[in-house]
């Protein structure tokens, strides 16, 4: 691998002020964003769903329905394999026309195929016209955000790179480029730009600005060339219209962008035909259409996903990107520049989910990221050490004697022995073993029910079961409270870290089991109730998806709950004792839902009097095992996440700060006052 | 109907259009050149269209500098304010749709810092999907399409909107009735 990601992820975190401005801009985005799809059905969502599948399976009809139509109303087209096709394709048509310059509008697809320099090579001028390309052209950079190229700069950055004494407010650079880049226009002999979708049938191109360059781009030059990927081509006017409905909301937060140009062959340029030229590029994507990757084909770019991503987000797309960026860059990257160029930044994703939850067309990116990690497991590295996949088994181990594995876990060499051997950063609390684990601890206590209503099999995962098992037996008896009698069966871990890792095929073994242990459960009628988010986010969206049994595994889904949605379900009513509290809650990545907005947890502690804030930064940084590897690995990036979540908790000036996945709980109490805060759990076990 | 314009007109000006309701084309013409007047403009563009030929002459007859489209990029390059007759409204979005009959007119609204658009009443749409069918109708008689929906801007430094950045800063909308 040429990457030394580490290093760069150290330079990353080391530049607060670019950490600074990137949270900052990503979280105004998310936000913006959320407000502007707020108002769309969820059978919006799944009419786009729908479009973009159909997409995908009609990609090559219509990629010879678009040729047809293009090259009957007079314009051409070329369908490029590769890179080097589609440049040389490309640099004839320029060379042709005599051009010495090009103007462009904003295209990833011309970065993912190098065009500027291939063209600057052959001695023609490119200049870039799109606001933030062009910053990122005199800087020298790549886009770091595929919506706000220059997102990681700020003004006086940016006024720098322009002219000397350029007053460095965002007004005055743009005069400044408006100025500049007219010159350009009006003597350009090419323009190229990209599309944000293409109309078969009707071979015309639509592009969305708010700043109006790709106008002036298609309309003055001679020569038009569009390229694009051929994810782009959807059948007819109608479906790119539905889709430009659905894309603008969520990558801008409008309702619609300033300007929809549509471009096609048929349109006069000044005075005489304008050469029209359409070059679409494969480069690895109808591979894709067979494979495990094929759903990245479905994405319209909104960005959506990287306003969330929790490292994304404090190192940027350079470190976390090649030419994609962002969590579907990770994928793209796959698909388009190889394996192992994805693989080498794939370690920066930490499979929270947040993304798939945000993404309007509903694309399972991280389960995405998991099969490049697997396939580039062993090949080109391995995500995690030998004895961190081993991770179940140590624990149960340990469990048997927790005494001696405490001492260790206490000393100064046990600690020492443990970062270098499983990479756990030594500076990470971890918790100790329990005394006695949840099996034994819940027959011990019993519960007290007498006619139970309802009964439920709880699925914990290994921190409840074996670290923290009276969180566990909290939770019990609230359920007991409320008629649920509970069992704890026989059970392995959720297998969280194997997918996060990419070891799927040991997931994949993890998930069989505990699908038969849970099963006979649900064939006698009993719920399944998770105590943990991520063991609820595995039953429900990953396990169906790894194993061969679907049927069993979409059963036990469908009858498992998170334990607040439950308790919400079946009238969970207790009287508020006493005043409430004023509760901040963070609300854990893998208990959130696409277009959900208020968690669950909160609507039942509103119930019980609470006064909730929500202190949404997005996830803790934790991320099970992650946030305690070691160093640049997981450690330091974690922690730098996490202190964003803990000053917005402490904003609240709330008096507990509650959350209900005890990872994030960890990460909470380590990093903000331990006395605050609080399992959602121990909180409802014994109403303050 | 009477709904739809007023959708239309909330969702325009949400986007920073500047949208006036008036009765007849001869006063949208009367608000245009009051609007030339305050921002002193001389050189003036307007989109060839029956709905637009008298407000040429009149512009000529006032002393305007009118450019043609078809002058060239030279004598386009130079106009402050462009005319441009809609040929639909969508209530849905607050987005006019500007067809023209050559690339070189369509700059007439993408090029100067002031863009005003006359559209008629009785064009305006609900929904954004329902336009496809006009966009292949003008699309396949060779018509540039553009959907313009308030100003040219940006929000790439530091995400602080700015307007004006490679087309107009200032959209009008002026709306009469058939
Ligand atoms: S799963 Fe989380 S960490 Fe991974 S790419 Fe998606 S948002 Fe980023
Ligand atoms: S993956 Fe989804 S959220 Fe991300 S850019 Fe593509 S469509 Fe948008």
């Amino acid at each position: 691998m040429n990457r030394n990601l580490m290093k760069e992820v150290k330079e990353a975190l080391n530049n607060k002020r670019q950490v600074a401005n990137l949270v900052n801009a990503l979280t105004r985005m998310r936000d913006r964003r959320r407000e502007a799809v707020a108002r769309f059905a969820f059978k919006d969502f799944a009419e786009l769903k729908e479009i973009r599948r159909r997409n995908r399976l009609d990609v090559r009809r219509n990629i010879e329905k678009l040729r047809e139509a293009v090259e009957n109303s007079g314009g051409f087209f070329f369908l490029a394999d590769s890179p080097e096709d589609a440049c040389r394709y490309i640099a004839d048509v320029v060379a042709r026309s005599s051009a010495k310059l090009v103007v462009k509008s904003k295209s990833m697809t011309s970065e993912e195929i190098g065009l500027n320099s291939y063209l600057e090579s052959i001695g023609v001028e490119v200049v870039e016209t799109d606001l933030g390309e062009r910053i990122i052209q005199l800087a020298g950079e790549r886009p770091s955000h595929i919506l706000a190229p220059a997102v990681h700069r700020d003004a006086a950055s940016i006024a720098g790179l322009m002219a000397e004494n350029l007053e460095p407010s965002p007004k005055a650079i743009t005069r400044y480029v408006r100025e500049d880049l007219r010159r350009f226009f009006l003597n350009a002999d090419v323009g190229i730009s990209g599309a944000n979708v293409i109309s078969a049938e009707d071979a015309t191109v639509a592009i969305v600005t708010n700043e109006g360059n790709e106008r002036l781009v298609s309309s003055i030059p001679r020569v038009y060339i569009c390229v694009a990927g051929v994810e782009k081509l959807v059948p007819s006017m109608r479906d790119a219209l539905a889709l430009l409905r659905m894309l603008v909301p969520s990558a801008t937060g409008q309702v619609i962008s300033s300007y929809v140009t549509f471009i096609s062959p048929r349109s006069e340029g000044f005075g005489r035909t304008r050469e029209f030229h359409l070059v679409l590029v494969d480069n690895g994507r109808l591979k894709a259409l067979d494979g495990l990757l094929a759903e990245t084909l479905e994405c319209i770019r909104c960005s959506a996903c990287f306003n969330v991503c929790p490292t994304y987000r404090v190192l940027g797309g350079h470190v976390f990107g090649h030419i994609y960026t962002g969590p579907i860059g990770l994928p793209w990257t796959a698909v388009t520049h190889g394996l192992e160029k994805a693989y080498e930044f794939s370690s920066l994703c930490i499979s929270c989910g947040l993304c798939k939850v945000e993404c309007p067309v509903d694309i399972d990116i991280p389960f995405m990221i998991s099969v490049i990690k697997e396939r580039g497991n062993g090949m080109y590295g391995e995500a995690a050490p030998l004895l961190l996949r081993n991770y179940d088994k140590l624990i149960e181990i340990g469990a048997k004697m927790p005494r001696l594995s405490n001492l260790i876990l206490n000393s100064k060499l046990g600690r020492y022995v443990i970062e270098k051997l499983a990479g756990i950063d030594s500076r990470r609390k971890i918790p100790p073993l329990a005394s006695e684990n949840l099996y034994s601890l819940s027959r011990r206590m019993g519960q007290r029910i007498r006619n139970p209503i309802r009964k439920a099999a709880l699925f914990t995962d290994y921190l409840l079961m074996y670290m923290f098992p009276e969180i566990a037996m909290a939770a019990v008896k609230v359920l007991n409270r409320m008629g649920v009698y509970c069992v704890v069966p026989k059970q392995g871990s959720s297998g969280m870290p194997l997918i996060q890792y990419g070891y799927l095929k040991k997931a994949s073994k993890t998930a069989r089991y505990n699908i038969s242990r849970l099963l006979p459960f649900v064939r006698e009628g009993y719920d399944i109730v998770c105590l943990e988010p991520t063991a609820w986010y595995c039953l429900k969206e990953v396990y169906p998806r790894i194993v061969e049994e679907k049927e069993e595994a979409e059963a036990v889904a469908e009858s498992s709950f998170t334990f607040s949605e439950y308790l919400l379900l079946h009238g969970f009513n207790e009287p508020s004792s006493g005043d409430g509290l004023k509760l901040a809650y963070h609300w854990p990545c893998h208990a959130r839902e696409r277009n959900v907005v208020k968690p669950k947890s909160v609507e039942l502690l509103e119930r019980l009097g609470h006064e909730v804030m929500l202190a949404d930064v997005g996830c803790c940084g934790m991320a099970g095992t992650w946030g305690m590897r070691n160093g640049y690995k997981g450690y330091e990036t974690s922690v730098t996440i996490g202190k964003t979540l803990i000053e917005s908790l402490e904003k609240t000036k709330a008096q507990f700060f509650i959350t209900d996945s005890t990872v994030c709980y960890l990460q909470i109490r380590e990093l903000a006052d331990p006395r605050k805060t609080l399992h959602l759990y121990q909180l409802l076990d014994k109403p303050f | 109907m009477t709904d739809a314009v007023s959708r239309f007109v909330s969702n325009a000006t949400a986007a920073g259009s500047e949208v006036v309701e008036l009765k007849t084309l001869g006063e949208c013409f009367k608000r245009v050149v009051e609007v030339l007047q305050v921002e002193g403009v001389k050189h003036v563009s307007v989109q060839p269209s029956s709905a637009t030929a008298p407000l040429y002459e009149m512009l000529r007859g006032m002393g305007y500098n009118v450019v043609s489209p078809a002058a060239g990029i030279k004598p386009l390059s130079v106009v402050e304010a462009g005319i441009s007759p809609a040929e639909l409204g969508i209530a849905e979005t607050g987005t006019v749709v500007v067809a023209t009959d050559s690339e070189a007119a369509r700059l007439v609204s993408a090029l100067p810092l002031i863009n005003i658009i006359l559209l008629d009443k009785s064009n305006i749409i609900e929904s954004l999907v329902d336009a496809h069918r006009w966009v292949r109708g003008f699309i396949s008689k060779g018509y540039a399409v553009s959907f313009i929906t308030g100003p040219s801007k940006t929000g790439d430094i530091e995400l602080k909107m700015v307007k004006g950045v490679h087309g107009p800063h200032r959209v009008l909308v002026f709306i009469h009735e058939s």
